[in-house]
């Protein structure tokens, strides 16, 4: 009876984990392909390239929100993913259990868990106030402080993990601290730390409030990095909650391509580190 | 023969432990010397002071005087300088993984800089061939360090101490993880390897001291019990302490 | 320095002292045969130091099993370097024993000659002593054996002596105590090996023979 009883337990287990992974997948190919059936009927050469069209015409596109959204995100990543990658050496090489190390991570730690409207209004505070107009500075600004702690705490976790073995091999070899952790710790790493920023990347081409405080939105092509900008996340909330028929379907169609950019941009870098791997395998 | 190494009054601490009570001890060019001990007896604290790795340990402490070729590693040099004179190999094989077999016997020499690239391959070839490798990888030199076994892994790891042409190298228990052929390979290679550099090894297993050493030292408890002859020691120690852990009846 | 000895080496040195009880039972036949109360020794004597000898291979065979085994070292490996040589030394001892009762078949007379019966005595002596010093590791004892090598070798050339100054004894007499005296010589010097491995052992020291 008992030998019974084990095999339908092993079965039922099974059959749960699986009904359990179905559950949870479910919903995210539910978003892509309706994002996908619903988005991909709008798009065109048109779609893709030309300004928005006003209110009441039909046509049109979301060339600039598309441009728009990769000028703010590179602005955003160039400067926080080298601070967020030297903070986390920084934690994971060179501190000691010291305070200052102690002070770093509280810091890290408690901008991870800031809500994302805050840093827009912090942004906006700090500079749209003082220059007295909205700017995608200031959007680099908000999203590149909500970037660094994701950056960090990857950094750190992936260096960590690197084994010591390897360190001591290096000190054994007689190489300087600096270049033992950029050229071998951080080069082992790069996984980890490549991963982080996608997924800080990622985060940031999903958040809305921030911009709404810095850079606003514009219905013309960018002019100025320190002029109003139109983006994707924006733009998409303005048409998805207009009401206009056109407008939401056009909110599909970028809500399909900010999918695709995000998309397209982790297989890239993904693709990239692989060739430097096949080394390792 | 010239003394390449004098120790004098060598004590070391782990915080407040003292893990080395006043070694003192002359290791001579061009030797191999085995040291031998149980468990916890500072072997391994011994090693790690003649190449300054000890002090890298936090809390870790150091004093009296390590000479090199008469120049005392502390004071007179910069800890990343006597790093390159003294090399070390780990009881772990620890070949950089994301280097090819090339790269790694020249990692140390590379990120000196200041090397053309057909000298580093020059380098890299002229390395493995001491090392009794080069016959076995000189088709895939491309590839990862961590793609060899174990035994080669730590002959990689050799070649890569040896490119540093240092003064002395300093191994801890580096047949320890291998297979019976392999530590074969590696003793005799430490038995060529005497003829350029001078060679202190730290091994548990006392047969192997006896096969490929010239002098053995014999730690307890942090002090250096006995240090002669290997083949005197191992035919009549002089002190009971070092007959009953080579005969093994310690503990 | 009291370590105890591993149980492959007890095994050995048991091994040893049975060799070493046919020793002395050959002794004691040849202290009968010297003091004419007994004769026909030589067969007797022939098969006791076969037997003698087997146990030397085999005591050889079991040192090479332990330093195949064990490798040892130091006081253990010692050990078993000097226990070839003292079951060597043995067999060597046997042999002169036989070789004795062979002259005395081979004369056949009677030569009371104290003298002789002396010095088979004392070199005897040294003998079982060395063992006693051997098995119970004690190089004091066995250092004073050596020294009593010179008394036997004294004795020894006493008898020669005696012999040339007075040549009123009978030929064969003559020829008889000196080969006898020669073999007990030569008997007493296998003492003194045994008792100079014996300090080897306990000391790790070789100190000179010759």
């Amino acid at each position: 009876m008992r030998v019974i009883s084990r095999k339908m337990t092993d079965r039922l287990m099974k059959y749960l984990s699986l009904l359990v992974t179905v559950a949870a997948i479910t919903p995210l190919v539910w978003i892509i392909a309706s994002i996908i059936s619903n988005g991909a009927s709008v798009l065109s050469w048109e779609f893709l390239t030309s300004l928005p069209k006003p209110f009441g015409e039909s046509g049109g596109g979301i060339g600039n929100a598309i441009l728009g959204t990769f000028i703010i995100n590179a602005l955003a990543s160039v400067w926080s993913i080298p601070m967020g990658v030297a903070i986390g050496i920084y934690l994971s090489e060179y501190d000691r259990g010291s305070k200052l190390g102690a002070v770093v991570r509280t810091a890290i730690e408690s901008l991870s868990g800031v809500p994302s409207i805050i840093f827009g209004v912090f942004a906006f505070t700090l500079i749209v106030l003082t220059v007295r107009h909205y700017t995608a500075l200031a959007a680099a600004l908000a999203l590149g402080l909500m970037m660094i702690p994701l950056v960090a705490k990857a950094t750190e976790e992936s260096m960590k993990v690197v084994s010591e073995d390897v360190r001591e091999a290096a000190i054994a070899l007689g190489i300087p601290k600096w270049a033992r952790t950029v050229k071998i710790v951080l080069s082992l790493a790069r996984g980890g730390v490549l991963s982080g920023a996608l997924l800080a990347f990622a985060r940031i081409s999903g958040e809305t409030a921030p911009l709404l405080f810095t850079a606003l939105f514009s219905f013309f092509w960018p002019i100025g990095l320190d002029q109003p900008m139109a983006t994707l996340q924006v733009m998409i909330y303005n048409y998805a909650l207009s009401g206009f028929s056109d407008w939401v379907s056009k909110a599909w169609g970028a809500s399909l391509i900010l999918m695709l950019i995000v998309l397209t941009i982790n297989v890239a870098v993904r693709g990239v580190t692989r060739q430097k791997y096949a080394e390792g395998t | 023969m010239e003394t390449k190494l004098e120790i004098k009054n060598l004590n070391a601490w782990f915080g407040e432990k003292q893990a080395l009570k006043n070694i003192n001890i002359k290791i001579l060019e061009k030797s191999v010397t085995a040291v031998i001990g149980p468990s916890g007896c500072g072997k391994s604290t011994f090693i790690r002071c003649i190449n300054r790795m000890h002090e890298v340990t936090s809390g870790a402490k150091v004093s009296g005087e390590v000479l090199l070729d008469g120049a005392d590693i502390y004071t007179s040099m910069d800890a990343m300088d006597v790093r390159r004179k003294v090399g070390m190999v780990f009881q772990k094989p620890n070949p950089f993984p994301n280097m090819s077999i090339a790269d790694n016997v020249v990692a140390g020499l590379k990120l000196l800089g200041g090397y053309k690239k057909e000298e580093l391959a020059e380098l890299a070839e002229k390395n493995l061939k001491a090392v009794g490798l080069w016959g076995e990888v000189k088709d895939e030199l491309k590839k990862s360090g961590a793609s060899l076994s174990g035994g080669q892994q730590q002959r990689l790891c050799i070649a890569r101490a040896l490119a540093m042409e240092p003064e002395v190298i300093l191994m801890d228990e580096p047949t320890s993880a291998l297979d019976p052929a392999s530590t074969v390979k590696i003793e005799e290679l430490v038995k060529r390897l005497k003829e350029y550099t001078t060679i202190l090894i730290i091994t548990h297993n006392v047969q192997q001291a006896a096969r490929v050493s010239d002098m053995t030292a014999f730690f307890y408890l942090g002090e250096l019990i006995e240090f002669s002859e290997t083949r005197d020691i191992f035919e009549a120690p002089k002190n009971a302490l070092t007959e009953r852990y080579i005969t093994g009846r310690f503990g | 320095m009291t370590m105890k000895d591993p149980e492959y080496l007890t095994r050995i040195y048991e091994q040893i002292k049975e060799m070493n009880g046919i020793v002395e039972t050959v002794s004691l036949n040849i202290e009968e045969g010297l003091n004419n109360k007994k004769g026909n020794l030589k067969p007797l004597l022939t098969d006791l130091c076969k037997e003698a000898q087997i146990k030397e291979e085999q005591i050889v065979e079991m040192c090479v099993e332990a330093l195949i085994r064990y490798q040892p070292f130091a006081r253990d490996l010692r050990s078993i370097t000097v226990a070839m040589k003292v079951a060597y030394d043995l067999s060597r001892i046997c042999r002169y024993h036989r070789n004795i009762s062979e002259v005395l078949e081979e004369f056949n007379i009677r030569c009371d000659e104290p003298a002789l019966m002396e010095l088979y005595r004392e070199a005897y002596n040294m003998v079982r002593e060395s063992l006693e010093a051997y098995f119970g590791k004690d190089a004091k004892a066995a250092a004073a054996i050596i020294k009593r090598d010179a008394v036997v070798d004294e004795g020894y050339r006493a008898i020669l002596r005696k012999y040339a100054a007075s040549p009123g004894t009978s030929g064969n007499c003559i020829l008889f105590n000196g080969i006898t005296a020669r073999i007990i010589e030569r008997m007493a010097d296998h003492a003194c090996y045994i008792s100079h491995e014996t300090i080897y052992l306990v000391t790790g020291r070789r100190t000179d023979y010759r």
